[in-house]
């Protein structure tokens, strides 16, 4: 009995959510450097407004596709053509696992004990996330549920832990500089939630895709509000200071039940990280069967974990020191690509398609 | 395009073949010497085959048998004499056969059989045949009397409150166990044969209503198209039912309580009988199920959600323990609490050996004594002393191994035999913690944590999520998993496996 692969609106969101809360548990608070203490916390709920704008577009391509996700969609339109939207949704999950594998092992080598090889630790969370790209989209968003459970609780435990070190004073007034922080701080993180790119793909997987993807914004700004109240209230402006503010303020805790809150963390972050890589990876592997077959995706897996490995390793450190503008331009131009202009490609596509044959239609 | 990748090429397995179609049968004679040619034939120089060859009011007849399948008074008290003691008359031989069959056997158990297949299945479970010469047909009386074992408390499922029956060998002795316990005709039994030499009786139970219709088929179809020659325990059967999918944890589990499978008939699973083993299948197995016990539902809710909470960190502790140990001694010490800290550092410095070699290497002789103890039980009492003297006591004072690590290892052996269902995948997950936790500390073990997570919910079982109902999350269902509520409340869920979120098999009318 073939099982059809069907995940709920809940598990779309905690994908998204762990997605995201492990992107905003390494944020770098002294690279960003846009926005301080409150008006950070401001720039996190533009953020989220901005991100569900973003999805019009993918939003009016649901309604007008009627259940048809945007790959099988391009087939539709372009034939085998469509197998270059197929590269290009592999190579964009590709592009966003790098940018992980590199965030990862800026903060293995920085933050984490130091005589673990941080090669090797690189190696095994790559290794396990295309693993588990073979366990399929299910298995990842039911992973994801879990995960998403445990994370909440965590941040929770986190937030009333540090409450005895968090200052008033630490908490600067809102729109001191002006809105141009806020504004600056809520692009300057908009393209750290790539996935909204891939979201049109899972169309017909999803029980209730628009449902997951926004209560997946507001429960991930929920949650990373919590993290930024508690850093900014434990921190202050040192917080800028500083490589990975949250780790440090949860360092530096002085009342809990466990003495070592960076190693929960450290957990959530690995956790986090693990599924957010193996659900592009789960679509990375989609995306190539789609387009080549079936046979050889063993080799898809190996090539993908290769090519992810090598530009998170060996040019890491290059693109993290070059220039952090130039990141940020690429993920914002990938991300309007894939998230606006692809969807309204297609459906352009179609519109054209079909009078071009109402067209025909009446010459005939 | 997203779904699970199968691993596994061959398709042997799991896939649904259509069936070859039955051999073509060889009716019976109706010469008596044309069947026993046939008999004697088929048997060879087998000794246990029995013929007592008659004579019916003139005509030739037999009686056959299988020496050591039939009980020998039965057979004289309830066939031989009966039929011996029949006063000649004017009968044909076809009537003389049904005047035996309506008027004379007093057997419960009778069958009229036209081919020599159904003969020889018949007369090598303990059946006993008639065969006249001049009919083509034989009938047959149930009088088994092999040897068997008697209903005894399952060695590893102990109660302390409870039934003490536990399932035996012979099939139909479980299956009164069964009837016994739910009186209605709902309660289905469905025999067929496995094994194309072996011919092993096996049987579904089901309750009619609860089970779900689409699950019933998918395992029928497996039963029935077993590719095996020979099933001689439940066990066979086991891997046709799982899904194609590289897991170390299963999803079809075993019991030996009637109990415990009545149970589960009841929340629309499938018990699956095997002749010859006291081991039950249940299909579905969810993940939960490990965790839970027949005697969670005889104590107090308070007291069995306790023991459900302790069943969970035993899980963990046997899992994880030791690989957390060599995860902190390794890279992370300044975890440890500063006196702990000076203990395990003054072990660290007796003993010769990496932390992480320390741990498999004792864990490693721990598993040889287990089963040392298992498969040779009168060696059992030596072997513990064995193992209390030289891994407890002489390897700490001759500085092979810590004496921490002595703790961890007792604590983690103990912790697994809470959980009988789970031993086998966490003794060999074990190891791979203790090498993840060696290789890349507290964060190897996060990982594997992650993916193992991860494969435990890439499984299903014939269309339903072994991690239902915590994840697809059926809220319901929940109040017998963490904690198990009171059967004031559990009764009003009326829960059906088939119906968990998830579940492609759902009958309730809700999405799946």
């Amino acid at each position: 009995m073939e099982k059809t692969v069907k995940i709920s609106a809940w598990q779309l969101m905690s994908l998204l959510l762990v997605s995201r809360v492990a992107v905003a548990l390494t944020y770098t608070g002294g690279a960003a450097g846009v926005a301080h203490g409150t008006d950070r916390m401001a720039s996190l709920l533009l953020e989220a407004g901005l991100l569900l704008l973003l999805f019009l577009p993918t939003l009016w391509y649901i309604h007008a596709a009627k259940g048809i996700g945007s790959l099988e969609y391009a087939y539709v339109q372009f034939g085998r053509g469509g197998a270059v939207v197929a590269v290009l949704y592999a190579l964009y999950c590709l592009y966003i696992q790098s940018l992980d594998l590199i965030q990862f092992d800026h903060f293995a080598s920085t933050a984490m004990s130091p005589d673990i090889p941080r090669v090797l630790l690189c190696i095994a969370l790559v290794a396990a996330a295309f693993v588990a790209a073979f366990y399929g989209l299910e298995a990842v968003a039911r992973t994801a549920a879990v995960i998403a459970f445990f994370m909440v609780l965590a941040i929770v435990f986190l937030g009333l832990s540090l409450i005895p070190d968090m200052k008033a004073l630490n908490f600067p007034p809102l729109l001191y500089d002006g809105a141009a922080p806020v504004v600056n701080g809520a692009l300057e993180n908009l393209p750290r939630f790539l996935e909204l790119g891939v979201i049109a793909l899972l169309v017909p997987y999803v029980k209730g895709v628009s449902r997951g993807y926004s209560f997946g914004i507001l429960a991930a700004a929920g949650l990373v509000l919590i993290m930024q109240v508690t850093l900014v209230g434990v921190l202050g402006d040192y917080g800028e200071m500083v490589t990975y503010p949250y780790y440090t303020a949860v360092t530096i805790v002085h009342f809990s039940m466990l003495q070592r809150l960076d190693i929960l963390v450290a957990a959530l972050w690995m956790a986090g990280i693990f599924v957010k890589m193996s659900f592009l990876a789960v679509l990375f592997l989609g995306c190539l069967r789609q387009a080549f077959g079936d046979k050889l995706k063993v080799l898809y897996v190996a090539a993908g974990g290769i090519a992810v490995l090598t530009v998170g390793l060996l040019f890491g450190d290059t693109l993290l020191a070059a220039e952090h503008g130039f990141l940020w331009l690429a993920s914002t131009i990938l991300l309007l690509l894939f998230a606006v202009a692809l969807p309204v490609v297609l459906l352009a596509a179609n519109a054209w398609r079909v009078k071009r044959r109402q067209r025909k239609g009446e010459s005939l | 395009m997203f779904h699970k990748t199968n691993f596994r090429a061959d398709s042997r397995t799991n896939q649904v073949q259509p069936p070859s179609g039955p051999a073509p049968a060889t009716p019976i004679s109706a010469s008596l010497i044309d069947n026993l040619v046939y008999l004697r034939a088929q048997f060879g120089i087998s000794s246990d085959l029995m013929i007592r060859e008659i004579h019916l009011c003139g005509y030739p007849a037999a009686v056959i048998t299988m020496e050591g399948m039939v009980n020998r008074h039965i057979l004289a008290d309830a066939i031989l004499l009966p039929i011996t003691e029949i006063k000649a008359g004017k009968r044909t031989p076809a009537e003389l056969m049904a005047y035996i069959r309506d008027d004379v056997l007093g057997s419960g158990d009778m069958l009229q059989v036209q081919t020599m297949e159904e003969l020889v299945n018949l007369v090598t479970s303990g059946f006993a045949a008639i065969a006249i010469d001049g009919v083509d047909f034989m009938i047959l009386g149930g009088i088994q009397g092999f040897a068997v074992r008697g209903v005894s408390e399952p060695a590893s499922e102990v109660m302390i409150r409870g039934s003490r029956e536990g399932f035996t060998e012979v099939i139909r002795i479980n299956l009164s166990m069964l009837r016994r316990r739910l009186k209605t005709p709902d309660l289905i039994f469905e025999m067929m044969k496995a094994g194309k030499t072996s011919n092993t009786d096996v049987c579904l139970c089901y309750m009619r209503g609860r089970v779900s219709e689409k699950l019933l088929r998918s395992v029928r179809q497996k039963v029935e198209n077993l590719p095996l020659d020979v099933v001689l325990d439940s066990g066979y059967i086991q891997p046709f039912l799982e899904n194609k999918h590289l897991s170390i944890f299963t999803s079809v589990n075993t019991t030996e309580r009637p109990d415990t499978l009545c149970g589960k008939i009841c929340e629309g699973r499938i018990g699956i009988l095997v002749d010859g083993t006291p081991f039950a299948l249940i299909v579905p197995y969810l993940f939960a199920e490990n965790f839970q016990a027949m005697d969670d539902y005889t104590m107090p809710p308070y007291y069995a959600s306790f023991l459900r909470i302790l069943k969970y960190i035993a899980f963990f502790v046997s899992l994880l323990l030791p690989g957390l140990y060599v995860a902190v001694g390794t890279h992370h010490p300044e975890m440890f609490p500063p006196v702990l800290l000076l203990s395990y550092l003054n072990a660290d410095h007796t003993t010769p050996f990496p932390l992480t070699f320390e741990a498999l290497l004792i864990h490693f002789l721990f598993e040889i004594m287990r089963e040392a103890g298992l498969r040779f039980p009168r060696a059992g009492h030596a072997v513990s002393i064995v193992g209390a003297l030289v891994i407890g006591q002489a390897a700490v004072e001759a500085g092979l191994v810590g004496a921490p690590m002595v703790i961890i290892l007792a604590l983690t052996a103990i912790s697994s035999f809470i959980l009988p269902s789970l031993y086998a995948p966490i003794a060999v997950l074990r190891f791979v913690f203790i090498l993840l936790g060696g290789a890349l500390g507290l964060y190897g073990i996060l990982l594997g944590m992650t993916l193992l997570l991860c494969s435990i919910c890439a499984i299903d079982i014939l269309g339903i999520p072994y991690t239902a109902p915590v994840t697809p999350l059926t809220f319901k269902a929940l109040k017998d998993v963490v904690i198990r509520a009171d059967w004031r409340q559990l009764w009003k869920d009326k829960f059906r496996v088939q119906n968990v979120k998830g579940s492609d098999l759902r009958d309730d009318g809700k999405e799946p």
